[in-house]
């Protein structure tokens, strides 16, 4: 057994699929042609795998669970059409507030604050639960995380130090379609996810930001908008932390604004061949 | 894969779902262990969010693995959401370290040798049951549901390479779990 042994496993993984006849793999072949111990290794794993899928009951969802599952997707169709099918009271109401809220400059909050704002708040959640990944840098260096974001961004992003809570790192992601970054903190033992994502174009004039608070699978979310960005603090702290760390941000950040440029859109859901 | 009707989305997605149904309830029963219950309330939830987001779907011919994505992101989501990522999946191998793993994995007399179909079967949905969450969710979706490492991987939004060693962890373990279980038997035999 040799560290050869060791790579051409590796190169030649079962399973992975058709794969480049590069150099390296065609090398790994001819090592494993020649060598009775990979060969065995290999016919180990396709057994394994045959044993894994054959000892797994091919067990149908009993007739209960999809009766209660179609019941729940007609359910939320319902109350989706309903949404969007208002009476005529709630309708003359909604106007009315509509009208009251241009009257009283409504639109200077919508532009700091649009509506595709909240659509992002279940996914910086579910984004906040996962770890920070390979795609990102373990640093509690604030200088060492805006070297590793500079040119990762089209936008500027200031990365904020406090002194009640410990940076531990950062990671790009896609949310939606835009570019965006995740800063991690660490408050105590508790993680808080700092998010910045491109929202938009970076057009208008700066205004102070409102700060909204959302909870959303047990997270708090507080989050507030400047032209082109969405800010966000997510964490299972306080609703009080999280403003005081937001506000601190926002004070740090002072005029910082997007210096936004548009982005390639990430590829849909397609299959994989 | 069945292309859906286009009449209502609301049709599309039924049939979707209606199509892939009994797979992800066997899906949700391994990956929470084989409790029904739970199994059950996964599958509501991964269902809910699919509908939820169903318009975001473009290509059809990908519902069956979009809908495995959600249903594996929302389990794991939920159990790191119970241990607040106190546990972190930090144990994934480097490329060298999985080089090494693999080096060092020696032939051993297969235990179908010493179990029969009944005492293997039991053993590998134990060891399934016993993996931990991200172990056993690499594993269900290749071997179990058959998908490509490469849609396994990108379902569970972890590079190709980090999916393959945890895979070979997962059967590494099994093995160590299957080879216990017929060193078990033979002793019984013996005595």
């Amino acid at each position: 057994m040799t560290a050869e042994c060791g790579r051409s496993r590796r190169l030649l993984w079962p399973d992975n699929g058709p794969r480049s006849a590069t150099p390296e793999v065609i090398e790994a072949q001819e090592h494993v042609e020649g060598c009775a111990s990979c060969a065995e290794f290999f016919e180990e794993m396709r057994q394994l795998s045959a044993d894994v899928r054959s000892s797994v009951p091919q067990t149908v969802a009993p007739f209960e669970v999809r009766d209660r599952l179609f019941k729940a997707i007609s359910r939320a169709r319902t109350e989706t059409a309903s949404r969007f099918r208002p009476n005529a009271a709630l309708f003359v109401t909604a106007t009315s507030a509509v009208i009251l809220l241009l009257i009283f400059g409504i639109r200077s909050f919508s532009r700091d604050n649009p509506p595709e704002s909240r659509s992002l708040i279940p996914v910086l959640a579910e984004e906040h639960a996962r770890a920070l990944g390979e795609a990102g840098i373990k640093s509690s260096d604030a200088k060492e995380i805006s070297r590793w974001l500079n040119g990762r961004l089209s936008f500027a992003t200031h990365v904020p130090v406090f002194s009640e809570a410990s940076l531990r790192g950062a990671r790009v992601l896609e949310v939606e379609k835009r570019r965006g970054v995740l800063i991690e903190y660490a408050l105590g033992k508790v993680l808080i996810s700092y998010f910045i994502v491109a929202d938009g174009p970076a057009a208008g004039a700066a205004s102070t930001p409102s700060l909204e608070v959302t909870v959303w699978d047990g997270y708090r979310v507080v989050t507030w908008a400047e032209p082109g960005l969405l800010h966000a603090f997510v964490g299972n702290v306080s609703e009080s932390k999280l403003r005081l760390l937001a506000r601190k941000c926002i004070e740090q950040a002072g005029s910082t604004m997007a210096a936004f440029s548009e982005l390639e859109p990430v590829s849909d859901w397609t299959p994989v061949n | 894969m069945a292309r859906h009707s286009r009449s209502t989305p609301t049709r599309a997605f039924e049939e979707l779902v209606s199509e892939n149904v009994d797979s992800l309830y066997r899906t949700a029963l391994r990956l929470v262990g084989g409790r029904s219950a739970d199994a059950e309330d996964l599958l509501q939830d991964t269902v809910l969010r699919a509908f939820e987001h169903f318009s975001q779907l473009r290509h059809q011919d990908a519902g069956r693995s979009w809908l495995f994505a959600i249903l594996v992101r929302t389990n794991l989501n939920r159990i790191r959401s119970a241990t607040r990522r106190a546990e972190q999946f930090h144990a994934d191998l480097s490329d060298r370290e999985f080089e090494q793993a693999l080096a060092a994995w020696r032939a051993n007399a297969t235990p179908e040798e010493f179990l029969d179909r009944k005492e293997l079967a039991e053993s590998v949905i134990k060891t399934l049951d016993d993996l931990h969450p991200e172990l056993r969710a690499a594993v269900v979706l290749t071997d179990v549901e058959g998908f490509s490492q490469r849609e396994a991987a990108r379902m569970l939004d972890i590079p190709e390479g980090t999916l393959a060693s945890r895979v070979f962890r997962a059967r590494r373990e099994l093995r160590q779990a299957l080879s216990e279980s017929s060193r078990g038997l033979r002793a019984r035999e013996g005595t």
